[in-house]
């Protein structure tokens, strides 16, 4: 069976630095892949068939899903009620099959344990057990009741009829849902669920329903077909760091490329009819969009790519994985591939999912793209620097690629509009500003608080990071250093040391309710303390100044600030 | 090495051909079983154990006894049974004719125990009108009497000392009662961890859910909840600062009420707020002395907790307790009262656009310390703020429900000496709460007291037999540190019996059978 991902992008629209890859796919079919011609859908692996309402289009499933084994939504567009639907509203119908397999539900627990090098990974799953189940754990779009639930024979096959509605504090309009799921005699059901606005149900149920009195069993290609109860090997989030640590970088690149190349075919496997594949030279784009706004992100992911191969790739050794897009043709198209069961996760999973916005990108303003772009370059460079480096920079470096400007192949990191006001609102207050060294030391809780005193600390942990990538680096202390990545490279050093010195183990037990409390006191602040400690430690490594060179610095600092009149 | 253990949970097939159910006075049901009822209660036969509910929890059952007359038989008596008739509510009759209005009568308990089971439906909930409310419960009506006497009379006794009245256009407002928490978050559309709410735009409605074993949260809930309704009458435009609201709000949680006399009363103590702040001060009052925190960072100050954009459930503590505090003092109440009415209505008081796009006017920060202070009569915050802290560390939680949350506090953070000594104290002083008994069991479990942990829990389940958790918790404090064994296994699958589709007895039940496999 093969199926064709063919689409070269329009001829002009791409610079040489870019490489361009039309592929053409010939892949066995993966469970829950079937096929979509005239209209009917046929599953010859899982065993069914069913008819796609007219002009409908199939949504890809998410990577990790195991339930829904196919979905669709309607091209029509519909409004909600602006007054009982909070507003307005819009939303394209969906049709989802979902597949439940007895034989994976009846086990109900399993314990899943692997032990290796005196490790072991114990993983406790609960399978839904059924579509009414699976609605009662997943359905997160408001407050929802049954309003039907009934038992009855389509075309003799024995079939459970639900109606779910919708209303109390729905997001994104009050939702009828009309689902009926037909009971195999080989112990596997399917779910037929249809999603509708409710303000629109009475005239498109009758849609709904054609569809699902199409619905059909065929005989099972193979058995053991389920995807349910199985997790995606996860094989990264196996490994221990230690282990991880003493193999080569050979070693290590080449387990980081099987990983990424087993996770890019299989998102590639699961793409309908009409989805592009693009390779750009370290980006694996999957696209629904118009070519033009392909081309226009492939070059912007691109660039900020550029950028953090730039800026961070001496920061270590290790291999980053090819970055991973999926881009959706719009925005309802996005929320119904997001909407996957809740199980549906991996630790290798990469992905960064958006949709077509006509408006995003002109101003070179790509959204959460930079960043998102930045997390997976800096989690694959090292797993502790997300939760471990010092707050401020955590921080900062969120909000300086939240400015990030992308036009060709030129990234810039522009001010904030708001940011200006806030030093202004500052100045009139008389507040006083942080120093570099206060900046430097930030806990999360004095942020908070920070905040709700309206000093706009954010503001100023980011104008300190631009002052650092900008004229502070020809400050005498930092000048011919790498300033940004030495501090990086001393996070990562400093939380392994703390977690070292601070092993998890056993505690003796506390004899009294006083040596209870005081222990209660210091586990309470654990989280925060370990955070501050491996900032200090940071700070003596990186920046261990006298007085004398912090007020050099600020001095240089507070000049910055004046020359953007900020003072 | 790689080990895969599979568990087939078994919920064991109950064989038995006579099928009884029944309704509990709490809500809960237990259906198609094997029964057996005598003079004290109905016995529920599990294929794991049996169950026996006391008849005062009952509502209706269709087991039915079929005792005869005790004791020695008269001589008539001995002719009659001889005859083959038998005694059935006082007259003798043919064992078939006694048979057949046996099962008329079951099967008449069983259509209202199935009818009473499709109220738990939203779709089929009760609907009752009253003057100021409509109150649609999938409760027991008899149970949700009480509550509906208890907001009639709790609108009157607010609109009458706040003096509000009910603007024009207001229709009554739906109040929403859910028989359990689960479904409460289910149907409500909130996540776990709120307890109730009031939607304060268009349809407006007010949403919570019965509590069977805490019932005095369920109220407390329900005169919060309706405090932001009856406070949201003073002008439906017009959007409270989240710390002033919230805190009226929570005061008003600690009323009292007498469902026999139809009385609230008003100004009670937030026990658990309060030991959250004592606790965070280092003062905490109950039981056993008092130590002052030096750690000055804890203190939350009035300036700052007014300034809070987001009021979250931390705050509500120390929100409730400068309520509290105002309206305890003479010299503040009244002020108070009239700052909460201006705020709103006084056209002295500057008003920008709340956020949300409600089209709601709102008051910053700034405006609501210059209002405050000028209507408290207070020059400076940092004066009223420490009367507050000095109030606080007077405040003592006096009951026995305070002492459980207390205890609960404790049991949550790693300190299970203290929570024994604190719910102890909570079941000295007369806690109807089955969960009491069950913490305990807890905290005794972790200092491996077996003997007295086993002697709680049995006691917890005494008060409360259909709660699955019991019966894993005692299968653990009988293991006594050991592997389990069959009585211990026993128990884990009674526990499913009783509570089939409860997923944390599931997986608690896979916990324990993963801790058995470590030494395989």
């Amino acid at each position: 069976m093969t199926q064709n991902h063919t689409r070269f992008p329009h001829s002009g629209a791409w610079r040489c630095s870019v490489i361009a890859a039309a592929l053409t796919l010939s892949f066995g079919m993966l469970p829950g892949q079937g096929t979509l011609e005239r209209g009917i859908y046929t599953d010859a692996k899982l065993g069914f068939q069913i008819k796609v309402p007219q002009r409908w289009t199939q949504v890809p499933i998410q990577v990790d899903e195991k339930w829904i084994v196919a979905q669709f939504q309607s091209n029509r567009e519909y409004e909600g009620h602006v007054k009982l639907d909070g507003g307005f509203v819009s939303h394209r119908p969906v049709m989802r099959v979902i597949q439940f397999d007895k034989e994976v539900i009846k086990k109900m627990v399993t314990v899943e344990r692997s032990e290796d090098k005196k490790s072991s990974v114990r993983t406790l799953r609960l399978p839904y057990r059924d579509y009414k189940d699976y609605v009662k754990r997943n359905l997160s779009q408001g407050g929802f009741h049954f309003a039907v639930e009934k038992k009855d024979k389509l075309a003799g096959v024995p079939v459970t009829i639900y109606e779910v509605k919708v209303e109390k504090l729905a997001y994104g309009g009050r939702k009828h849902f009309l689902a009926y799921v037909f009971h195999g005699t080989e112990g596997v059901d399917f779910a037929v669920e249809f999603e509708f606005l409710m303000h629109h149900y009475k005239k498109l149920d009758s849609t709904g329903l054609r569809s699902i009195q199409s619905f059909k069993f065929l005989p099972r290609e193979n058995a053991n077909t389920s995807l349910a109860g199985k997790q995606t090997p996860a094989t990264f989030g196996k490994i221990l760091r230690l282990d991880w640590k003493k193999k080569t970088a050979a070693e290590r690149l080449k387990i980081r490329q099987e990983i990424e190349q087993a996770r890019i075919k299989k998102a590639i496997a699961g793409l309908p009819e009409g989805w592009t594949v693009i390779k750009t030279k370290n980006i694996t784009v999957l696209t629904h969009a118009s070519p033009k706004y392909t081309a226009r992100l492939c070059k912007a992911a691109e660039t900020c790519w550029n950028w953090c191969d730039k800026r961070f790739s001496k920061l270590n050794d290790e291999y980053v994985s090819r970055g991973l897009i999926r881009v959706c043709k719009n925005y309802d198209e996005y929320k119904a591939y997001r909407t996957g069961s809740s199980d549906a996760y991996s630790i290798d999973d990469k992905e960064i999912a958006i949709y077509e916005d006509k408006g995003e990108g002109n101003t070179g303003d790509w959204g959460h793209l930079p960043y998102a772009i930045f997390s997976h370059y800096m989690s694959d460079k090292d797993e502790l620097l997300s939760a471990n480096t010092p707050y401020w920079l955590t921080s900062a470096l969120s909000d300086y690629c939240a400015s990030a400007r992308v036009k060709g192949r030129q990234i810039e990191f522009r001010i904030n509009e708001y940011e200006p006001e806030a030093f202004r609102e500052l100045r009139r207050k008389d507040a006083k500003l942080m120093t570099p060294k206060e900046i430097m030391s930030v806990t999360a809780d004095a942020m908070s608080k920070a905040r709700n005193s309206k000093l706009a600390p954010d503001h100023q942990i980011v104008t300190f990071l631009r002052f650092l990538e900008g004229p502070g680096r020809q400050h005498k202390l930092l000048r011919g250093r790498d300033f940004l990545l030495d501090y990086l490279r001393a996070s990562v050093r400093a939380t392994e040391q703390y977690k070292d010195a601070h092993p998890a183990k056993a505690r003796k037990e506390a004899e009294t309710e006083e040596e209870e409390e005081a222990r209660a006191r210091k586990d309470d602040k654990s989280g925060e303390k370990a955070r501050t400690a491996i900032c200090e430690a940071v700070n003596k490594a990186v920046c261990n100044w006298s007085d004398g060179d912090w007020e050099g610095l600020n001095k240089a600092y507070q000049d910055f600030l004046r020359k953007l009149k900020y003072l | 090495m790689r080990a895969t253990t599979t568990i087939a949970v078994l919920l064991a097939a109950t064989t038995s051909a006579a099928q009884d159910s029944l309704q509990l006075k709490d809500g809960r049901f237990v259906i198609d079983h094997r029964m057996s009822r005598d003079e004290k209660g109905v016995t529920i036969h599990y294929t794991n154990g049996d169950v026996f509910i006391p008849h005062d929890r009952i509502r209706s059952s269709t087991a039915l006894d079929k005792a005869g007359k005790a004791g020695p038989m008269s001589a008539e008596d001995r002719a009659k049974a001889d005859k083959g008739l038998v005694l059935h509510e006082g007259r003798w009759i043919k064992k078939e004719l006694r048979d057949q209005e046996l099962e008329k009568l079951r099967a008449k308990r069983k259509q209202a125990i199935e009818e009473a089971k499709t109220r738990r439906l939203w779709k089929n909930r009760h609907i009752k009108k009253t003057q100021n409310f409509q109150f649609e419960f999938t409760l027991d009506p008899e149970l949700m009497q009480s509550y509906i006497d208890l907001m009639e009379t709790y609108y009157k006794v607010f609109t009458k000392e706040w003096r509000i009245t009910k603007p024009a256009g207001q229709k009554r407002l739906p109040v929403c009662f859910y028989h359990n928490e689960d479904y409460f978050h289910q149907v409500g559309g909130v996540p776990e961890g709120v307890l109730g709410y009031f939607r304060f735009v268009q349809p407006i409605d007010l949403n919570f859910f019965y509590d069977r074993l805490d019932p005095e949260l369920t109220q407390d809930v329900m005169f919060h909840e309706a405090n932001h309704y009856l406070t949201y009458l003073i002008d439906p435009k017009f959007h409270y600062p989240s710390w002033v609201n919230e805190s009226l709000a929570e005061y008003y949680g600690a009323s009292e009420w007498d469902p026999k006399s139809k009385r609230m009363v008003v100004g009670g103590i937030q026990e658990g707020r309060l030991a959250v702040i004592q606790d965070a001060v280092g003062a905490n009052q109950v039981g056993k002395g008092t130590s002052n925190s030096t750690d000055k960072g804890k203190w939350l100050g009035l300036e700052e907790m007014i300034r809070i954009p987001r009021f979250q459930a931390i705050h509500y503590a120390w929100g409730w307790s400068f309520v509290h505090f105002l309206l305890s003092n003479k010299q503040y109440a009244g002020k108070f009262k009239r700052f909460y009415i201006d705020l709103a209505r006084s056209p002295r008081v500057k008003k920008v656009l709340a956020r949300g796009g409600y089209n709601m006017r709102t008051v910053e920060p700034d405006e609501q310390i210059r209002v405050l202070k000028q209507y408290l009569g207070v020059k400076d915050l940092k004066a009223l703020q420490q009367e507050w802290y000095r109030y606080i560390l007077s405040l003592k939680a006096a009951s026995a429900r305070g002492y459980h949350r207390a205890g609960q506090f404790a049991l949550s953070r790693n300190m299970p000496i203290k929570a024994q000594r604190l719910f102890q104290i909570s079941i000295d002083m007369g806690s109807k709460n089955p969960t009491t008994w069950a913490y305990l069991a807890k905290a005794q479990l972790q200092k491996r007291k077996y003997e007295e942990a086993t002697k709680s829990v049995d006691k917890a389940i005494e008060m409360d037999p259909l709660n699955g958790m019991f019966y894993i918790l005692k299968g653990r404090c009988i293991s006594a540190g050991h592997k389990p064994d069959d009585k211990a296994k026993r128990l884990r699958q009674l526990a499913l019996e009783v509570d089939p589709d409860n997923d944390q007895v599931i997986l608690e039940v896979a916990w324990d059978h993963l801790g058995e496999d470590d030494d395989k």
